[in-house]
């Protein structure tokens, strides 16, 4: 735990969410739970395009492969 | 609003009314309607519009209901009154299976992947929320839609985390029994106490690394910080967050293997005539009393 507040969250902070804690804003007992969300939201949004890309990838396989064994039976 | 409310507004439904400006329920002739207020009209107009009332309840993940032409509890407030599909067994997060609970998270989940194809998302992920109708999990609170800003997070983020994600990962990783804390926690078990709780090997999992780790530790250090509203989760970046959080969900695994009733229908010790004598038994004593509910 100790790690992940010394290490992990200071670097995502200041990859990600510099801009989050200036300008114009509010106070809000989730601010945490807010700040997190948006800071993963890059990175779980990427993983999510290469997990639908890849299933795209797949899919195209399965049915090109499927019409050529339709095209042996026939 | 959580079943608990139905009960309260059946005493008092000016106390507990504050909980959600949207409505609230309340009882009539022994039966259970609820008001949707004013402030709430575009989101009730948007749920019943954009066809998301009806894909829902035909999946089986909304209750019904049907608008009725009653007088409502406070007029002043009232937009409409409906009247819900009665659920005739209401039970509590606590009291569910580990596998009842998951079955509940992934058909929140469900439910906000559809809400948000159709304009909307949930404004809270309670599981007080949910109620098991004829074998499956429920959305019982039909006001818990807004309509969805692009951009905006998800408001019931840490909700979800707190009532199922930390609850069933604690049973999977650590024990089974942990999910009795949700009995004490009445708002979902607190992310650094599940954090605290669970084992090293936990953190191995992205999805727990993420919403319950990063999570608590995110809660620490920027409790009550200012924060820019500008900065935007895209639609995108919010499909994957609901699809990182149901890869956490079906992730989890418990088998009841090893425990004292795992295997009680393999390794009891009742001869074949002493088990048929005990289902005679049973059925005897059901037919005598013929309870409403079993």
């Amino acid at each position: 735990m100790n790690l992940i507040v010394t290490v992990f969250l200071p670097l995502l902070t200041a990859i990600f969410a510099g801009p989050l804690l200036k300008g114009k804003a509010y106070l809000d007992p989730g601010s945490g739970s807010f700040i997190l969300q948006i800071l993963i939201a890059t990175l779980v949004g990427g993983l999510f395009i290469l997990k639908t890309f890849w299933q795209r990838v797949q899919t195209f396989f399965r049915s090109l492969f499927s019409r050529n064994k339709d095209d042996q039976e026939e | 609003m959580t079943p608990a409310d139905i009960h309260l507004e059946q005493r008092d439904p000016e106390s507990s009314s504050f909980r959600d400006p949207s409505g609230f329920l309340f009882t009539s002739g022994g039966v259970l309607y609820r008001q949707v207020n004013q402030s709430y009209r575009p989101d009730y107009d948007r749920l019943m519009e954009s066809g998301l009332y009806e894909r829902l309840v035909e999946q089986g993940l909304l209750v019904p209901h049907q608008e009725v032409d009653i007088e409502p509890y406070r007029a002043g407030l009232a937009y409409k009154v409906i009247q819900p599909q009665a659920v005739p067994f209401i039970s509590y997060p606590y009291e569910w299976c580990f596998s009842q609970l998951q079955d509940a998270a992934l058909a929140t989940l469900q439910i906000q992947k559809t809400a948000l194809e159709h304009g909307m998302a949930l404004k809270d992920s309670s599981a007080y929320n949910i109620q098991f109708y004829q074998g499956r999990p429920c959305l019982i609170d039909t006001l818990s839609f807004e309509v969805y800003q692009e951009g905006r997070p998800w408001t019931a983020y840490r909700q979800f985390c707190q009532h199922f994600l930390a609850p069933l990962s604690l049973m999977a990783y650590r024990d089974v029994r942990l999910g009795q804390l949700l009995r004490t926690n009445i708002d979902g078990i607190p992310l650094d106490l599940a954090a605290g709780l669970l084992p090293f090997k936990a953190r191995l999992s992205l999805p727990l690394f993420l919403h319950i780790y990063l999570h608590a530790a995110s809660q620490k250090r920027y409790a009550g910080q200012r924060v820019d509203t500008a900065r935007q989760v895209s639609s995108t970046a919010m499909k994957g967050l609901i699809d990182s959080l149901e890869a956490g969900v079906r992730g989890l695994k418990w088998s009841p293997a090893g425990t004292a009733w795992g295997d009680y229908y393999e390794e009891h010790n009742y001869t074949q005539r002493g088990i048929e004598h005990k289902k005679a038994l049973v059925q005897e004593f059901m037919e005598a009393i013929r309870p409403e509910n079993v």
